[in-house]
């Protein structure tokens, strides 16, 4: 299967993708809602991305882009993580922001390990198919952290049916450190650096998991990023976007350090 | 003292293997005021006998057919070669455990680069305990303090500049410990030289 690489060409379609698969209901990010919002209180250890990532400029993005080839997040990712499908639930901004803390737990050589979205989310919503924002997330990652998989199935939003121990299991994942992201320069420095962004996009009314820097066929630069659509998605669930699809303007975080199960 | 001839080395070196017994492989010295028979060429024999010549040495005297008296003097030696020096052993593979302690907020985008290269960390996962790179400060939600598998690592690395590799072995004894590597090969080395 060829790349699927998101431009102008076919944005349209991953929307009505988007729609098609969540039935006509509540899209992502509908509400509008936005980066750092306070809706969900404060969330402590945010530090601004350029701050602890000066922004590389982007005169070298291709040059460290070529260099690094081999080492980007998906390199260690792709063989280790499946990829995570959200089923028909609105569930992505939980699903997108988990991807980013499996791909921080692999980059820190932490055994692979696949998170429950359904145990960040379920606890918010009360078991309710509804959008969310990656802030939403990202707190409740950081204060009760994420169980595995295995605790809770899948597009399970029934919290009964989690496993004994769950709440345990989810603080050995709870993200300690965050970086907050304010532009494309912002995304393209942390993917240099080999961290995950969930990134939040406006245009699709979506939330995906930004893992690498990626030169597209037309010589510009793009994003990597992994999608909860499935294993049918793009290539595995990764796929490409190029800058006016990648970048984050609903939102965005990176995590930067996690606990450490051993 | 006359040179041996060299027609008759080799007949007098086969007769030497033949007279001293086989079994005495660890003493071939031949018995002194002994008289025998010694082989020469052309089928001619003389009798001869070995004398202790005063420095510990042997003489070999013999007498010819033509009455003429000929006489060596033999410097014993160990007739087992020394043994071959003893190679050095080959280092024995340890299974090592290897842990990295970095600052993810100070971390350099070349070091990030090595410290993500899939090949010294396939090495490191299958032929060791590769723990991870464990942040500075992580620590266990539950009581807020480090890991205790992870702090004595983290002890150890606290005044280095990060990051930090250490290498230990089974028993926990630390093998080596320093700065990671520059590039990824060196790094794949450095894992090779101390735990194979």
């Amino acid at each position: 299967m060829p790349t699927l690489i998101i431009t102008d060409a076919n944005a349209d379609d991953q929307v009505r993708l988007l729609r098609a698969r969540l039935n006509g209901h509540e899209l992502y990010g509908w509400r509008g809602c936005l980066k750092r919002t306070t809706e969900y209180g404060c969330i402590e250890g945010v530090q601004p991305s350029d701050f602890l990532f000066p922004r590389i400029p982007r005169s070298e993005w291709k040059r460290l882009i070529l260099e690094g080839r081999g080492t980007f997040l998906s390199d260690l990712t792709r063989p280790v993580l499946p990829p995570h499908d959200q089923g028909n639930t609105n569930y992505c901004w939980a699903h997108g922001s988990v991807r980013a803390e499996e791909a921080i737990l692999v980059y820190h050589g932490q055994a692979p390990k696949i998170l429950s979205a359904e145990s960040v989310a379920v606890p918010l919503t009360g078991g309710k198919n509804r959008g969310g924002s990656p802030d939403e997330a990202l707190k409740r990652l950081m204060s009760h952290g994420c169980s595995e998989q295995k605790f809770w199935p899948e597009n399970d939003l029934n919290i009964k049916h989690a496993k004994e121990g769950w709440i345990d299991n989810a603080l050995d994942h709870v993200i300690l450190r965050w970086a907050d992201v304010e532009n494309f320069a912002d995304q393209m420095t942390l993917a240099l650096h080999r961290i995950p962004v969930a990134i939040g996009l406006n245009w699709w009314g979506h939330l995906v998991c930004q893992l690498d820097p990626v030169i597209l066929p037309d010589g510009s630069v793009g994003i990597g990023c992994d999608n909860s659509w499935g294993p049918d998605y793009g290539e595995n669930g990764y796929f490409l976007l190029d800058e006016k699809h990648g970048t984050a303007d609903l939102g965005a975080f990176a995590p930067i350090s996690t606990t450490f199960a051993g | 003292m006359k040179p041996l001839p060299s027609q008759m080395i080799l007949p007098f070196v086969c007769w030497l293997l033949l007279i001293v017994p086989q079994a005495t492989a660890q003493t071939l010295t031949p018995a002194p005021h002994v008289q025998f028979t010694l082989p020469l060429t052309q089928s001619q024999s003389a009798s001869a006998q070995f004398l202790p010549a005063p420095n510990g040495d042997l003489w070999l005297v013999y007498a010819t057919s033509s009455g003429e008296l000929r006489t060596y003097a033999l410097t014993l030696t160990n007739p087992t070669p020394p043994p071959d020096p003893v190679p050095p052993p080959p280092p024995i593979p340890v299974k090592l455990t290897i842990a990295i302690v970095e600052n993810p907020q100070l971390t350099s985008l070349a070091d990030r680069q090595t410290l993500a290269d899939p090949t010294w960390r396939k090495w490191a996962t299958e032929k060791h305990d590769f723990i991870g790179i464990i942040p500075n400060d992580v620590i266990d939600k539950r009581t807020g303090q480090p890991p205790p598998r992870l702090a004595p690592f983290l002890d150890r690395a606290r005044s280095h500049n990060l990051p930090w590799i250490i290498f230990t072995n089974p028993a926990g004894v630390i093998i080596w410990e320093g700065q990671v590597p520059t590039t990824a090969t060196e790094l794949t080395n450095l894992i090779k030289q101390f735990g194979g």
